[in-house]
């Protein structure tokens, strides 16, 4: 028994040492905020508890396994320990200790810290999810986007969030925070971002719905752009003004109409054609009346809407230069009756 | 048996050759009475959540508040309220004259008791009808969803006697053989003890 | 169907396969009545409340309230219909209007109608389970093939969102019935010493309930499926496709089918144990499933009150969750506040099998076994206050942030004394190394990985950036695939062939188990790291950098998935297969009631009312059995002690 006891001690000693080796690696993408920086370091403190309790269990577990096998039906009995007396009262006061020792820190400790609501943030940005999509206002300033949010770094930024359909989340893997995006109610979060980046270099960097909202769920998402205080006060200016980023107009105009009984019988026409290497605008039609439409493109994984409008109504969409190739599109209300196929040459 | 006993669990064996001379009442009807009871009483505990999860999505929704537009009427309610007691008042006396073999009188109040329950129903009926509030206003919502939860278990209870009145007049039950009307029975009153518990209250008094 | 055959009198007279199914033929053709005579009611009802039946006009919602409110009471006279057509009408209503019941066949026909024996009863549950586990876990795979390359078109967005949401709520269903409707009624009243459990006839209800739901889950593909996940949550919930509400009348009868059951559980071990069988006696696997019972009997009626809540919303016009005063959160509230509780009705069942293995096929008493039980009761007191820590980044007040963390954190001490009870067993034990041992150890293992990786959720820092990315997913599905589907298969080698009479092949039992554990792991532990990675649960695609593990999770994902072929062929080979070896009365030398009989049980179970006189693990205490057969008496190979 001794001998045992001794074997596992040390393989549960090496094991440990591994494990603890093991979690210095880094796990996760680097962070962009200052909470983010404290998440991780909450990650990083949970898992490095974790290992000798992980490698407890394995070493006794593996070392069974290994020392107590027997091939076939054994003969007779192993040694009929009872688990009565002081062994299971040490082990409960030991896990109890442990489980409010985590409970506290980083539990309670961390808890109000990445919670904790600037009262007066240096920026407020206002964001709405709705089916599938994300609008941003900063309120100070009145810029708005429905493209991209973007964000000055170093400053205290506030959030207000808002839904008006569904519940949705609003997530940024790169700043780790997230609050959900509830109908009737307005929820907060605030936290600096540290560093600048966007998109295109970390694809963190996105808002992005985490709270299953229908259709188009995983592609609810928008571009993150985090900038010094000049660029963001140049975007704010080319953002501002209440005007919307809605269409610009300008890219090859392609056409499409939705008539009476659309839901059932789909777009009027089902094919469309667009040249290849150049931006195309959009321009839906929905003369179905009363029955609320819209068009969707979907082109490198990426989905490009109008707004849900009744007819009759007209919207627009920009979509960028596409290689050459066959595109689905279909209106996001009828998925399954309303699609086509838009082809580029 | 095939191991003979050591001396220090001779005692055990003892009391297991004592709890053997219970052997014969100890077959499949054993207690049957005891486990129906039992039965019965978890069931009605669980849909008494039923009724507290609706006592908390009312509370949800309108806090202490009452009645968001109009008033319910008070003076229906206690009257129905009333009714259903008397209803369960019966109920019992069914009970207690079957025990006592006395068919006739425990037909009519089971009779007399759905009588009651399908009044009651009427009553609420006319509550619905004269609502001024919207069932998507916040108290509608938990009105009209409350007192239909409980109107669907009444219905239910109504079934139930309906059916052992049924059993009743094609001569089952005697004074000790009477699960079928306590059990409708005491269903019956756990649906009122629900009304004068949590539906009542939470939309009349609060 | 030979599994019917052993342990029950012969026919008289073989009837032709077709009548065998005529039950549940007139089940379905019931079912088919009772629809259109309720559609034909809702139809009525409208016509008398002066609006048109028919009427097209959406909602606010978007919904449509005629079709959904015909669809409604078609449903609900339809379930009625199944239920007396498939035999509730012999068996039980009959009785209701004073009629003589009649008798239920006693040839292999029973499995196909109400049957009263709590044996036919587990075996319908578990061969209903392994067709639902595979075809959930076909979705699955349908779903690992969508993943397996970023911005896939295999699968529309709908397709996708909607396979995942039946998988979702089908495997909840397997993980709440399959251990505890199949085992737990098949073993739980021999393990007890008992005939039959309490309420024979309402144990049939519960299990031909079940039907009900699954075949709703896919008629509701035809009216638009639901995308919402099992969880449904609104505002979605009322506004998305017809098919919701099939799934929300569906899991209200799956409900009501856990809540009766739960209530025959809870009666039958507390008034139906042997003599002799106190409490200190009872085995773990029963202790388990009372704790498990308790769960599902209280707590099951708030996720019922939370999907009739939805419906309202939809078919009456109420306003719990959409309009004015709708408030989202509470739906949150009362789900989890059945939900939570739930993956422990999952799981403690899953806990007492694998202990239940660990200590016959070590040769060990179960160690620290009042611990264990004082574990399960700690689990059921706790789980009942924990609820809100799947809300954590829903909006609700931060007031409660901390007080959830706590109680949250508090339930790793119950689980802590379960991992004692497990080491303690096998250490100084004689292993035997077959392959319900196999699953039971890799349920150990599994299930530290899932503890472990549960604190990173309960603690709200790391649970903001954790929630509702594949590190949730892949930690659920440590505790459930890696906890409980272990101890599932660990109970499935271990008792099949005291269920059967035939033992299965150890070889290709083996290879399942090592396919499963190595394969699982792979599939699932790569999830952590995606997770962390930013990638989010339930989507149809994901950015262009997780491309590789995707595609690594989802080849492991599919040799996962062609271990359960492994099982069935093992499964059907033993079944048909003439030399497949018979099962004795105690294969595995272990030491509870269902081994004193021979395998299969008769159908009264034992010769006579078995006295219990010692522990169900006196393994190494001296010669003492557990349990001795009265003045009857068994023949001599019966008591095999």
């Amino acid at each position: 028994m001794r001998r045992h006891i001794a074997i596992v001690g040390l393989v549960w000693l090496v094991l440990t040492f591994a494990g603890l080796i093991l979690a210095q690696v880094a796990f996760e993408p680097g962070t962009f905020s200052d909470k983010g920086q404290m998440i991780d370091d909450t990650f990083r403190t949970l898992l490095i508890m974790s290992v000798p309790v992980f490698t407890f269990v394995i070493a006794i577990l593996g070392y069974s396994v290994f020392a107590f096998r027997h091939k076939g039906q054994p003969e007779g009995d192993g040694v009929p320990l009872s688990g009565r007396g002081r062994l299971p009262l040490a082990w409960f006061v030991v896990t109890s200790a442990m489980a409010l020792g985590v409970m506290v820190y980083p539990g309670l400790t961390e808890l109000p810290k990445v919670v904790h609501l600037d009262a007066q943030p240096d920026v407020i940005v206002r964001i709405q999810g709705q089916q599938w999509r994300w609008s941003v206002q900063y309120p100070q300033t009145g810029a708005k986007s429905n493209s991209e949010l973007v964000l000055p770094v170093n400053r205290k930024i506030g959030f207000e969030i808002t839904s008006i359909d569904v519940i949705h989340s609003v997530w940024v893997p790169a700043f780790r925070m997230r609050i959900d995006a509830v109908p009737g109610l307005t929820t907060y979060m605030s936290f600096t971002p540290t560093a600048t980046g966007d998109y295109g270099t970390d694809s963190g960097l996105r808002l992005q719905c985490s709270q299953l909202c229908g259709l188009n769920h995983a592609t609810m998402q928008m571009p993150v752009k985090v900038v010094t205080d000049a660029e963001f006060a140049t975007w704010l200016a080319a953002n501002g003004g209440g005007q919307p980023s809605g269409p610009s107009g300008g890219g090859q105009p392609v056409a499409i109409e939705a008539t009476a009984g659309a839901a059932t019988d789909g777009f009027a026409t089902k094919t469309l054609d667009a040249k290849a290497g150049t931006p195309i605008t959009f321009t839906f039609t929905n003369d179905d009346p009363g029955t609320v439409h819209n068009l969707a493109v979907t082109a490198d994984g990426k989905t490009y809407a109008t707004d849900f409008k009744p007819g009759p109504a007209t919207m627009t969409v920009d979509v960028p230069a596409l290689p050459a190739g066959t595109y689905p599109f279909l209106c996001q209300a009828h998925p399954t009756t309303m699609t086509g196929t838009l082809t580029v040459k | 048996m095939t191991t003979m006993p050591l001396a220090a669990e001779e005692h055990e064996l003892r009391v297991a050759h004592h709890e053997e001379s219970h052997v014969a009442h100890h077959e499949e009807e054993h207690d049957r009475a005891g486990i129906n009871r039992m039965g019965l009483w978890l069931f009605m505990a669980s849909e008494s959540m039923l009724f507290f999860a609706m006592a908390a999505a009312r509370l949800y929704l309108n806090g202490f508040n009452g009645p968001d537009k109009g008033e319910v009427n008070i003076g229906l309610g206690l009257v129905l309220t009333v009714i259903l007691l008397a209803s369960s008042w019966l109920g019992y006396q069914a009970t207690g004259a079957i025990e006592r073999g006395n068919r006739r009188r425990a037909m009519t109040a089971l009779l007399l008791a759905s009588l009651l329950g399908i009044v009651f129903i009427g009553g609420v009926a006319v509550e619905w009808r004269t609502a001024e509030f919207s069932q998507n206003s916040p108290f509608g919502t938990a009105f009209f969803s409350m007192t239909g939860l409980h109107v669907f278990h009444l219905v239910t209870g109504l079934i139930g006697l309906l059916l052992a009145a049924n059993l009743l007049r094609r001569g089952q039950f005697g004074p000790g053989d009477h699960w079928g009307i306590t059990a409708v029975v005491r269903y019956w009153t756990f649906v009122d003890v629900m009304w004068l518990a949590i539906v009542f209250p939470m939309l009349y008094l609060l | 169907m030979t599994i019917a055959a052993a342990g029950t009198p012969p026919a008289t007279r073989r009837p032709s396969a077709i009548r065998g199914f005529f039950p549940i033929l007139r089940g379905l053709l019931f079912a088919v009545i009772g629809g259109l005579i309720g559609a034909g009611i809702a139809i009525a009802i409208r016509s008398a409340m002066g609006v048109d039946p028919f009427d097209r006009t959406p909602s606010a919602n978007g919904t449509i309230p005629s079709t959904e409110q015909i669809v409604t009471v078609a449903f609900i006279v339809a379930a009625l219909g199944w239920l007396l057509g498939v035999g509730f009408w012999e068996s039980t209503v009959r009785g209701w209007l004073g009629y003589q019941i009649k008798g239920v066949p006693t040839d292999w026909r029973r499995y196909l109608t109400v049957s009263e024996d709590h044996k036919v009863i587990g075996i319908q549950y578990l061969a209903t389970f392994i067709v639902v586990l595979l075809i959930a876990g076909l979705g699955a795979m349908t779903m690992r093939a969508q993943l397996s390359q970023p911005g896939n078109t295999l699968l529309s967005p709908d397709t996708y969102n909607r396979i995942m949401s039946f998988h979702g709520i089908a495997m909840v269903s397997v993980a709440v019935a399959s251990v505890m409707g199949s085992f737990g009624n098949y073993f739980v009243p021999i393990m007890i010493g008992a005939r039959d459990m309490a309420f024979p006839r309402l144990n049939s209800l519960s299990f031909w309930l079940v039907p009900i739901v699954i075949v709703s889950l896919f008629l509701s593909q035809l009216l638009g499926g639901w995308d919402s996940g099992w969880t449904a949550y609104p505002p979605l919930s009322v506004k998305n496709a017809s098919g919701q509400i099939m799934f929300n009348l569906a899991i209200i009868v799956f409900g009501l089918s856990s809540i009766l059951g739960g209530i025959n559980f809870i009666v039958t071990i507390v008034k139906m144990r042997a003599p002799g069988m106190s409490w200190g006696r009872v085995p773990i696997f029963v202790w388990s499933v009372f704790s498990a019972a308790i769960l599902a009997t209280f707590f099951t009626q708030f996720f019922a009150a939370s999907l009739t809540m939805v419906l309202l919303d939809r078919i009456a016009g109420t306003g719990f969750f959409v309009g004015q005063g709708g408030a989202p959160l509470l739906y949150e509230h009362t789900f989890w506040f059945y939900s939570h509780p739930a993956v422990y009705i999952f799981v403690l069942p899953g806990f007492g099998m694998a202990l239940e293995v660990l200590a016959h096929l070590s040769r060990k008493p179960l160690f620290a076994y009042r611990w264990a039980v004082a574990a399960f009761i700690g689990i059921v007191g706790l789980s009942g206050i924990v609820w809100a820590h799947h809300m954590f980044v829903s909006g609700m007040p931060n007031a409660l942030l901390g007080p959830f963390l706590v109680t949250t954190e508090l339930i790793s001490i119950p689980t802590g004394l379960i991992f004692l009870s497990a080491l303690g067993t096998i250490w100084m034990g004689r292993l035997w190394l077959t392959t319900p041992m196999l699953f039971a150890l890799g349920f150990v293992f599994n299930f530290v990985i899932g503890g472990v990786t549960g604190i990173f959720l309960a603690d709200v820092p790391t649970d903001v950036s954790l929630h509702d990315t594949y590190f949730v997913v892949a930690h659920f599905h440590y505790t459930i695939i890696g906890g409980e589907i272990f101890a599932l298969f660990a109970a499935f080698y271990f008792w099949f062939p005291k269920m059967t009479g035939r033992m299965l092949s150890e070889r290709l039992g083996k290879i399942n188990f090592w396919i499963m554990f190595i394969f699982f792991n792979l599939t699932f532990l790569p999830m952590f790291w995606a997770g962390l990675h930013g990638m989010n649960r339930r989507i149809a695609t994901y950015q262009n950098d997780l491309a590789n593990v995707n595609l690594f999770i989802s080849i492991s994902a599919w040799i996962l998935g062609s271990s359960f072929l492994v099982f069935v062929i093992n499964v059907l080979w033993s079944l048909l297969s003439k030399r497949a070896a018979r099962a004795e009365a105690n294969p595995w030398k272990a030491r509870t009631l269902e081994w004193l009989v021979s395998s299969p049980p008769p159908v009264e179970n034992f010769p006579s009312t078995p006295i219990v006189v010692g522990s169900p693990y006196g393994y190494g205490t001296g010669g003492r059995p557990h349990a001795v057969f009265g003045l009857a008496g068994a023949s001599d190979e019966e008591v095999t002690a």
